[in-house]
């Protein structure tokens, strides 16, 4: 879906990943010269657990301390919470409490050592929060949504939040499946965004 | 100032390229830098360095993006920095820079799968047979094939197809060897012609499953035709002030640029064997303190954090 007011782009998908759909039309509106949202540095940045962290920590989003690591690793405080970072990750959120499943765990979500895991302490609850346009139906994580969707614009995906001690803070960043996507919201929130856009144009044209 | 240079074991198993990586480190430590090589497990440790060197292969799809992404966020000298990497990794955003910028290349087309009669006609009729079709994140070579005819044509697009949407096609341009042009703050800073292997038509081949690789020929950097240059300097302009290797065609005295890579390899002996002074610029870019400065065409950068 693409709606477009004097050349500016928004690409609209549940998957943005590189080299899919999603990330091919943000590409493509770039190289036109288009403004985007979102844009692909941005989209490469969520998709990626460290660059995730870093940019959220920065933007005043609470977070959890993580460490990278590129094998088994004995001395990794447990239980934890392991993600793969490499470009197509998807469901690999994967709880572990145990050495043994540590072993397995590094294993499959590195590719054989091919890829680094990012590590978390599991400390809460995890939940997992559809964010569209900033906005989530998890009451716990809607300041989160909010923040995340200011600081990387990318309209649909997946928040992996730990809810410690009532209090949200994002672990992950993943894409969403088709259907676990409200459409109608989305229509909704495309189409007042649309209003937004052409209302600031008028009043810019009133300025001029 | 601490140079950390991020590779991957297999950057060590060829003997010309392990050397090169040692004359880097022992340039760099006769500067009265630290040069220290670190994998994928010292990652956490990346703001201990001023500098960091990529060598291991870049893509956005490999660790080295998150390398220098990272390090290029906490405000290092990176090369090759993450817009570089974005750019030249891609041959759809390469085609667009050429296209944009009107760099003399063979002619291209993309193709997102309309095998309609009247388009396919048409490109047919531009780019005439054998045509060259690639996959956008080609390295190596790999995905780069010839289609003598129709037939060839479906069946090779159909698979690029599969991974990929849209891909490369182009008009093939033979020649016995590939100039490259390394080019370093949008300087020449080396110059070599690649030799096609025996028989073959591309710089690297694949016999018996084996890789094999033309002749390299140095030479002086100071006896680039002039020509050459300025389009290697105009290509480099739109991309970035950073280490850059361009592949170029010459047919009747006339350049054609296949493409500008980012990380382009080193092997002692080969790129280094006339203007050995490459390692001492490439370090002292590094410790220069000066980010890599994104080029006239900008895919658009999320400010560094
Ligand atoms: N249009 C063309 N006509 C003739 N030869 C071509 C053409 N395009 C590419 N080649 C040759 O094919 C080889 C690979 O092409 P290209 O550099 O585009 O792909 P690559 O996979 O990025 O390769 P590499 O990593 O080796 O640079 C090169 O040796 C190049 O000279």
């Amino acid at each position: 879906m693409k709606s477009s007011a004097k050349g500016d782009v928004l690409n609209v998908s549940h998957d943005y990943r590189y080299q899919k759909m999603g990330y091919y039309v943000s590409m493509h509106a770039e190289l036109g010269g288009n403004p985007v949202t979102p844009r692909c540095s941005d989209i490469l940045d969520t998709h990626r657990n460290p660059l995730l962290m870093m940019r959220a920590v920065k933007a005043g989003i609470p977070c959890l301390p993580y460490t990278l690591i590129s094998r088994y690793e004995r001395n990794v405080a447990l239980p934890a919470l392991c993600f793969a970072v490499n470009p197509y990750t998807c469901n690999s959120v994967t709880a572990v409490k145990s050495e043994s499943k540590m072993l397995r765990t590094m294993k499959s979500l590195s590719v054989n050592n091919r890829y680094p895991v990012s590590v978390q302490p599991l400390i809460g609850d995890v939940r997992e929060a559809v964010q569209v346009f900033g906005e989530t139906d998890v009451p716990e994580a809607r300041d989160i949504a909010r923040k995340f969707y200011d600081e990387f614009r990318v309209p649909i995906g997946k928040l992996i939040v730990q809810i410690v001690d009532g209090e949200a803070r994002l672990s992950h960043f993943e894409p969403v499946q088709k259907k676990e996507v409200d459409w109608g919201l989305v229509r909704e929130k495309v189409r007042t965004l649309r209003v937004r856009t052409l209302r600031a144009h008028a009043t810019s044209a009133h300025a001029i | 100032m601490k140079i950390g240079c991020f590779v991957e074991t297999y950057c060590f198993h060829l003997k010309d390229e392990a050397q090169a990586l040692e004359l880097f480190k022992a340039t760099a430590e006769a500067r009265g830098h630290e040069f220290e090589f670190i994998y994928k497990k010292d990652m956490n440790r990346i703001p201990e360095f001023d500098a960091i060197f990529i060598r291991a292969n870049t893509d956005p799809m490999n660790t080295a993006y998150v390398v220098s992404r990272l390090a290029d966020s906490l405000g290092k000298v990176v090369i090759d920095d993450p817009h570089s990497i974005r750019t030249c990794s891609s041959k759809v955003v390469l085609h667009g820079l050429f296209e944009q910028n009107s760099i003399p290349s063979p002619r291209s087309r993309l193709f997102a799968g309309d095998y309609g009669r009247e388009n396919l006609d048409r490109l047919f009729e531009y780019l005439q047979f054998p045509i060259v079709v690639k996959a956008p994140y080609t390295k190596f070579s790999s995905h780069v094939e010839k289609a003598h005819d129709e037939k060839e044509f479906r069946e090779i697009t159909a698979r690029y197809l599969k991974n990929a949407t849209p891909i490369v096609l182009q008009q093939f341009m033979p020649t016995a060897f590939d100039w490259r042009v390394g080019v370093l703050d949008n300087r020449v800073l080396y110059l070599c012609k690649y030799t096609m292997p025996r028989g073959g038509w591309k710089i690297r081949a694949e016999v018996d499953g084996r890789q094999v690789w033309g002749d390299t020929i140095p030479i002086f950097r100071k006896n680039i035709p002039k020509k050459l240059e300025e389009i290697a300097i105009k290509v480099s302009k739109c991309v970035g002030d950073g280490l850059y290797g361009l592949d170029v065609k010459e047919v009747d005295g006339e350049y054609y640029v296949i493409e500008i890579n980012d990380n382009p390899s080193f092997y002692h002996g080969q790129e280094d064997a006339k203007d050995k002074d490459l390692y001492e610029k490439i370090i002292d870019r590094l410790t220069s303190g000066r980010q890599v400065k994104p080029g006239t065409y900008k895919i658009s950068e999320s400010q560094a954090p």
